[in-house]
């Protein structure tokens, strides 16, 4: 379902054929913390893994002091309180996030985070090296593939690839990417609870509504769906991607510390590797605490060889538990209400996700939806067989099985003032679109900018910016003429496609629609490719294009304010500012980011007494017919 | 009893729906499966393989369409408003019939209120007074909306083929009066709502 971005204008856009029915398609479980593949044969799906290993391969990537790679899963985990910086888990959390974008999240992540050079994206710095989350899945896709493979015996190249239902477009995007790094051709992005209703629907042919509770390592999703003989509609679904086991472990963590008396050795250890101690102890209590009423948590510093031990009753880790796991329900609430139905409706709540394990979790969704919830499926590996059942869909084997999925963020368009007029509602089935009419204030108008946004809140700034258009090509005509109408459709895949004609024009002009912002994932693919050899080079030259839309736009505002105010300044000035208006549509072909800028630069300095002239000017123009003593 | 004629809405029929959409709650049903059976129809995955770029392009967009239509169309006042619409759009003489007023003691305290708020704007007792008209009106909306809620229900609505549909004037008549009337009231609660902000 990763939105990006396809251009077209108002020609249909070439359709990627369905695949023909040949080869395995893997089903893909890209977890926060364990990851595992999964590949449908003889109509029934199974987890591939090797004979001496276990079926989960931990999400977790070491790294050499030179940024290389050394280990990809368990082998990784061993290394982690040794060598914290080097060790990288919970890489999920990142996906498509920037510095900004993780805030708080990272304050308890022991490796060093930086964004990259566009500020869209965070890197993990490991010695000289930067390395994007994208990187480091792509390193736990090709494991899994080649687990796939060994298991097979042949070669596996195409997958459907799951993320959580509330993961937005950066983090499709960024998901995609990884798979396409790792050598798989991603069929579809499908989301987790949907895979995981995908696999108990298969087998389970009963009509009805259910919920898919679905608490994974670092996300959480909830999804309410109608099961109906071949048909798996999705009503609606919602969660929150900062809210998973990792969670529960880092408030065990904090209590852990809070218990270790001042002054103990421990204390002398550093911080990040007392942290990944500390989550480690955590995560082992975690665990014990599903089957008994006490666990000692064990907090083991292997360098300086000290330990400290604290034992925890269960009822105190709920206590600590229990205001996150609030959240979730509150999303539950949401999901009902978006899907229009109440608790007593729902015939069957299924846990999926490794961290429904934990009793507390259990409980309360029982108390909440009023049933015992079915703990029947592997929660493990649910998500990972729905995805191959999926794939099986795609390559036209899944004998008229539909599954119909929704937008899971809104959509919406920028207008004055910065407030968002949603487009396309969350929860829209797919494919859906909506259609805006805009038209021209002023005669001189000849361009639109469209901001896009994805979310939930009123305001744009608090929503995510998905990406800026840039309409242009009108024709000069008076202020009302244009009626260009903007068709955002979304499809199967969740791509976005946004086309415009004018209506009053029809088909006769063609009205470009471009991004001026937003990486698409054609882009962001191209500069993970060339990120080692020519990081440089590539930076430059996108920097370069966006300096050109900005210069064409400068370049044209420049020639209509000459036209209106040229002949108003001193004769010498205008003839300065026509000569530095020349110089910067020479720079313009020049291909030069520098020199593009020094153009720019100065052709805005000599512009200053034109600009203030043409606004004097409309101001007394708006002031003309007005009592002065009410301005 | 005298029948007005009208026609199914375009909506309606735009989706391929050629029979009538009740107004009750009934229709949500119906709606959905309607919903279901095109979404099978129209969906690129269970496309024949041999389909055509032209023809997947043409289903992902009726799919589309139909998509976005359906989370409006599930609104029961979106269905009452439309089929009120395309009622005076083929009943033009029923356009006047009636214009919505406020209640008298509601208008009385609402022009109170107007001018209170001019003279002592953010007056912590005129700001109470007007939360509590909010209410008030609030109430009354809401019990507006039941009421159309039982009048929908209780209005025999019949077919003539596929694209016409009666129903008897004297119902429907009141049926435009009501919502008239609940729509000028949820005005009148965003303007409190705005007041009160």
């Amino acid at each position: 379902m990763a939105i990006q971005i396809e251009l077209g204008g108002t020609s249909p856009q070439k359709k990627a054929q369905a695949p023909a029915p040949q080869g395995p398609v893997l089903g893909i479980d890209l977890g926060t913390t364990n990851s595992l593949v999964s590949v449908v044969q003889d109509g029934k799906a199974r987890v591939l893994f090797p004979a001496d290993e276990r079926p989960l391969l931990p999400s977790v990537v070491s790294l050499n002091d030179d940024g290389s790679l050394r280990n990809v899963g368990d082998e990784a985990v061993v290394e982690r309180s040794a060598r914290p910086e080097h060790v990288l888990f919970s890489v999920k959390r990142l996906m498509g996030r920037s510095l900004k974008d993780l805030h708080a999240d990272i304050s308890e992540i022991p490796y060093t985070l930086e964004d990259d050079e566009l500020g869209a994206q965070v890197r993990i710095r490991v010695g000289d090296r930067g390395i994007s989350p994208v990187e480091v899945s792509s390193e736990i896709l090709k494991a899994l593939k080649a687990r796939a493979e060994k298991a097979l015996g042949e070669s596996c190249n195409r997958a459907v690839v799951t993320v959580p239902a509330y993961f937005d477009d950066a983090q499709r995007s960024a998901t995609k990417a990884a798979g396409r790094l790792a050598g798989l051709q991603v069929l579809r992005v499908i989301n987790e609870p949907t895979a995981a209703a995908l696999a108990y629907g298969w087998s389970n042919e009963n009509p009805g509504t259910v919920a898919i509770f679905d608490l994974g390592g670092g996300t959480f999703d909830i999804s309410i769906l109608r099961i109906e003989p071949n048909t798996y509609q999705v009503l609606s679904t919602a969660g929150d991607t900062h809210l998973g086991g990792d969670d529960l472990d880092r408030a065990l963590a904090q209590w852990i510390a809070s218990k270790i008396p001042a002054g103990h050795t421990l204390h002398a250890t550093s911080p990040s590797r007392l942290q990944a101690a500390l989550l480690v102890a955590a995560e082992h209590a975690k665990k014990k605490l599903s089957d008994s009423e006490q666990a000692t948590a064990l907090v083991h510093d292997s360098e300086s060889q000290t330990s400290f031990e604290v034992v925890i009753q269960r009822f105190e880790a709920h206590a600590l538990w229990q205001p996150i796991l609030k959240r979730a329900l509150e999303c539950c609430q949401s999901a009902l209400q978006d899907a229009r139905i109440t608790t007593d409706q729902i015939e069957e709540v299924i846990l999926v996700g490794g961290s429904t394990r934990v009793p507390l979790v259990k409980k309360l969704v029982a108390e909440f939806f009023g049933r015992t919830p079915n703990d029947s499926l592997n929660p493990d590996e649910v998500v990972s067989l729905g995805a191959a059942l999926q794939g099986e869909i795609l390559s036209g084997r899944g004998q008229d099985r539909l599954l119909m999925d929704v937008v899971p963020l809104s959509l919406g368009l920028e207008t004055m003032g910065g407030a968002v007029t949603k487009l396309i509602h969350r929860n829209s089935g797919l494919p859906t679109e909506a259609r805006e009419v805009f038209t021209n204030h002023s005669p001189e108008q000849n361009a639109f900018d469209l901001h896009i946004v994805q979310g939930e809140r009123e305001l744009a700034k608090d929503c995510r910016s998905l990406a800026r258009f840039k309409l242009r090509g009108m024709s000069p005509a008076p202020a009302g003429f244009h009626r260009i109408e903007v068709l955002f459709r979304i499809d199967a895949n969740g791509i976005l496609n946004v086309r415009a004609k004018d209506l009053r024009l029809g088909h006769q002009q063609e009205i470009e629609v471009r991004p001026s912002f937003g990486i698409s994932d054609e882009e962001l693919m191209q500069m993970l490719e060339t990120a080692f050899e020519k990081a440089e080079d590539d930076m430059s030259s996108r920097q370069l294009v966006d300096l050109k839309i900005e210069a064409s736009t400068v370049i044209r505002a420049a020639e209509n304010i000459f036209k209106t105010a040229g002949h108003k300044i001193e004769a010498a000035d205008a003839a300065e500012f026509k000569a530095r208006l020349v110089d910067l549509k020479n720079a313009y072909h020049s291909n030069s980011w520098q020199q593009l800028r020094e153009a720019m630069d100065q052709l805005e300095a000599c512009g200053k007494e034109l600009a203030e002239i043409q606004v004097n000017e409309a101001i007394s123009q708006a002031l003309k017919d007005k009592d002065v003593s009410k301005v | 009893m005298p029948e007005i004629r009208f026609q199914v809405p375009q909506a309606y029929r735009d989706l391929g729906i050629s029979y009538f959409l009740h107004l009750s709650p009934v229709a949500e049903e119906d709606l959905k499966k309607h919903h279901v059976r095109e979404t099978r129809r129209l969906h690129p995955d269970l496309l024949a393989i041999d389909t055509s770029d032209e023809e997947r392009e043409l289903a992902e967009a009726q799919l589309a369409a139909l998509n976005s239509a359906f989370l409006r169309l599930r609104e029961t006042p979106v269905r009452l408003d439309m089929t009120l619409e395309q009622i005076l759009e083929n009943n033009p003489q029923l356009k006047h019939s009636e214009k919505p007023q406020l209640p008298r003691e509601l208008a009385m305290e609402y022009f109170e209120l107007q001018e209170a708020l001019e003279e002592k704007p953010g007056d912590p007792e005129t700001r109470e007074a007007i939360g509590r008209f909010h209410n008030q009106v609030r109430i009354e909306t809401l019990d507006l909306g039941r009421q159309i809620e039982n009048f929908i229900a209780s209005t025999p609505i019949e077919r003539y083929g596929d694209k016409e549909l009666g129903a008897p004037t004297e119902a429907i008549l009141s049926l435009i009066k009501l919502r008239n009337r609940e729509r000028y009231l949820r005005s009148l609660q965003n303007d409190l709502e705005n007041k009160l902000a």
